[in-house]
């Protein structure tokens, strides 16, 4: 098994099961078709709010890595 | 349900015993008032009547079974039920036969994506989490109370109606022999989710019921694989299920997988489907070795409660007050701590030591435990079970990431049940800001190691304890006075005394904490003193003693403010 890395968290994980919720429940609201397009969306505006280039490119990465699971 | 030609109670590995109808005293123009009736003998049931009997009081347990439950069901028992197990004289046979576990594993598309530990460390006496099958937990505790001369069980005789009055309680039982009507002071409902007592008051749960259903099986199959609880999400042989593998002992392993949402749950429980999927999951699991189908029962998450867990001279324990998910292992977990909680306040009233507003202080603290399961039970049945697309691809995506990040493998931990806290209830003192560390009042006690085989609640007595910290096992004469004078007021009350090493002028029992881990865990210094339930849980604690307080937090501990 891979050695999960530890990155610096910012966002409590009370608070990340909190924005697992609302992202459930929103995807719910989103028809189907759109849910690609909403979560393109999100990811910009998250990017937008993080002050340092390089952390939203290593997330992106992360996201990418996750896909081989 | 087993196997085509097997009966109900034919098992692989378990010999059902059989409890003899013993015609009871009604029965021969009698009408004896009976102390405590508690009606159902399951572990929860059976569990109250041991507690009765530690606090010396009487109880008489009705069933209407001539034998144990039938299946493993419940196989988890946390390291605080063990405790609760010690407290009433009955761990022994279950650390002989039940497989202790520490960890855990999730898999995620046929990957091991994240592994969990469970707290522990060489302070306690017990493991995180106890394997065992249901009728072993109830012939352990069964074989206890038969042993009781303060318990009498009653078997095969059924309780048909519940009524109560200002005085007491009436019950009636049908047996082989006839009907009878049997008078109690009080009642202890441990009858299950089927609850006849609950009913019988027209009272009901009320909650909601989760999607997907469950299969769970037994089988019997030799393998070297560690006592560990594996979870499987989206396996390649069930893509849209998740499937939980648990070892128990004699060899049997449970098999928990969820039906697809389209699936019959009645095609799914025939033994033909049974076979092919059990057979599935095996060979995914690696085992090549025989395997025999033993039990299997179909299971759907339900978060219920009734409003007031109790109802005049009824108190409601287990099953009968709660119905709660699976996942977590805190049906049977909280049933025990239910009892203890009922038995010992109702001891304290019937003995006298304590008024009915005791038992006020039962449904806060028992719904308040399970109000907290609901919201953890939430998170994790919509883990397991995800209810729409939305949770779906959230679950999913957590799993993804959890593999290389551990940020998201917390959303993978099983979220196992923890002991409740007291904090709000009416009988917990405020606490003392001196502490920083150490169980606050409400919460149950820590262990902590005195030595080779030597753990601080191995010497609990039956009754409230009051733990008090010395550097020498002395105290200050002001101290001494107040606690002979509580003492002889109130029999209930054990000092002990845990001192940095030992000296004279021992008061009460003195226990040597040669290591200083008491006095670490509790935050203690000399002159701190924490006073304790009989079921273990902290009603006020002082980071300095002033012994003009201790009469006050007593009567706090017993409803009296």
């Amino acid at each position: 098994m891979t050695t999960p890395t530890s990155t610096q968290t910012t966002l409590p994980f009370s608070d990340l099961e909190q924005v697992y919720e609302q992202l459930a429940v929103t995807l719910d609201a989103v028809p189907e078709t759109q849910e690609t397009l909403f979560l393109a969306q999100l990811a910009l505006a998250l990017a937008h709010r993080v002050p340092d280039v390089a952390q939203v490119m290593a997330a992106i990465q992360e996201a990418r890595d996750g896909l081989e699971t | 349900m087993r196997p085509a030609g097997k009966g109900e109670l034919d098992s692989l590995y378990f010999d059902y015993p059989h409890f003899p109808f013993v015609r009871p005293a009604e029965l021969n123009g009698d009408q004896p008032r009976h102390r405590v009736a508690i009606v159902g003998a399951g572990p929860v049931g059976v569990a109250a009547a041991l507690e009765f009997a530690r606090q010396g009081i009487e109880s008489v347990v009705l069933d209407d079974k001539a034998t144990l439950n039938d299946g493993s069901r419940a196989i988890c028992l946390s390291r605080h039920s063990l405790e609760i197990l010690q407290q009433l004289g009955v761990e022994k046979p279950f650390i002989d036969k039940a497989l202790g576990w520490t960890r855990g594993r999730t898999y995620f598309h046929d990957h091991e994506v994240y592994r969990f530990e469970m707290p522990h460390s060489d302070q306690e006496r017990f493991l995180p989490m106890y394997n065992l099958q249901q009728q072993y937990i109830e012939q352990f505790l069964v074989d206890a109370a038969m042993q009781s001369p303060l318990i009498e069980m009653r078997w095969q005789q059924a309780v048909s109606d519940a009524t109560q009055n200002d005085d007491g309680v009436t019950l009636s039982v049908t047996t082989p022999e006839g009907d009878y009507r049997l008078e109690a002071d009080y009642l202890l409902a441990a009858d299950g989710a089927r609850s006849v007592v609950r009913k019988a008051f027209d009272l009901s749960l009320h909650g909601e019921a989760y999607e997907g259903r469950y299969v769970i099986a037994d089988v019997r199959m030799k393998s070297d694989f560690p006592t560990e609880r594996r979870a499987f999400f989206s396996p390649s042989v069930m893509p849209e299920s998740t499937l939980l593998v648990h070892k128990q002992p004699d060899d049997i392993w449970r098999i928990d997988y969820q039906l697809l949402a389209d699936e019959d749950p009645d095609q799914a429980v025939t033994e033909a489907a049974i076979r092919e999927r059990v057979g599935m999951i095996i060979e995914m699991l690696g085992e090549d070795s025989e395997w025999e189908l033993e039990w299997w029962s179909l299971y759907k998450a339900y978060t219920l409660a009734l409003e007031d867990y109790r109802h005049g001279r009824v108190l409601f324990i287990g099953d009968s007050a709660h119905l709660v998910p699976i996942f977590g292992v805190r049906g049977l977990n909280n049933g025990l701590a239910d009892a203890v909680n009922a038995a010992w306040k109702l001891a304290w009233v019937l003995k006298g030591e304590a008024s009915e507003k005791l038992l006020d202080s039962y449904s806060p603290e028992r719904r308040g435990a399970t109000l907290e399961v609901f919201a953890n039970a939430g998170k994790s049945t919509r883990f397991m079970t995800p209810p729409s697309r939305g949770y779906r691809l959230m679950r999913d995506a957590a799993l993804s990431l959890a593999l290389r990040n551990d940020y998201a493998s917390s959303f993978a931990d099983p979220r196992q049940v923890t002991p409740y806290t007291y904090a709000d209830s009416p009988v917990t003192a405020s606490g003392d800001a001196g502490f920083t560390a150490g169980p606050m009042p409400g919460a149950p006690l820590i262990n902590r190691r005195l030595g080779e085989d030597d753990f601080l609640l191995d010497h609990l007595g039956a009754g409230f304890n009051l733990l008090v910290f010395s550097e020498d096992g002395s105290v200050t004469p002001e101290l001494q006075t107040a606690l002979t004078d509580l003492q002889a007021r109130n029999t209930g009350l054990d000092v002990l005394v845990i001192a940095r090493h030992f000296g004279t002028a021992p008061l009460g029992t003195t226990l040597v904490d040669r290591q200083g881990a008491c006095f670490d865990g509790y935050d203690a210094e000399p002159g701190s003193a924490y006073l304790v339930r009989p079921d273990r849980h902290v009603t006020a604690r002082w980071k300095t003693l002033d012994a003009s307080t201790l009469n006050t937090a007593f009567k706090t501990a017993l409803g009296e403010h």
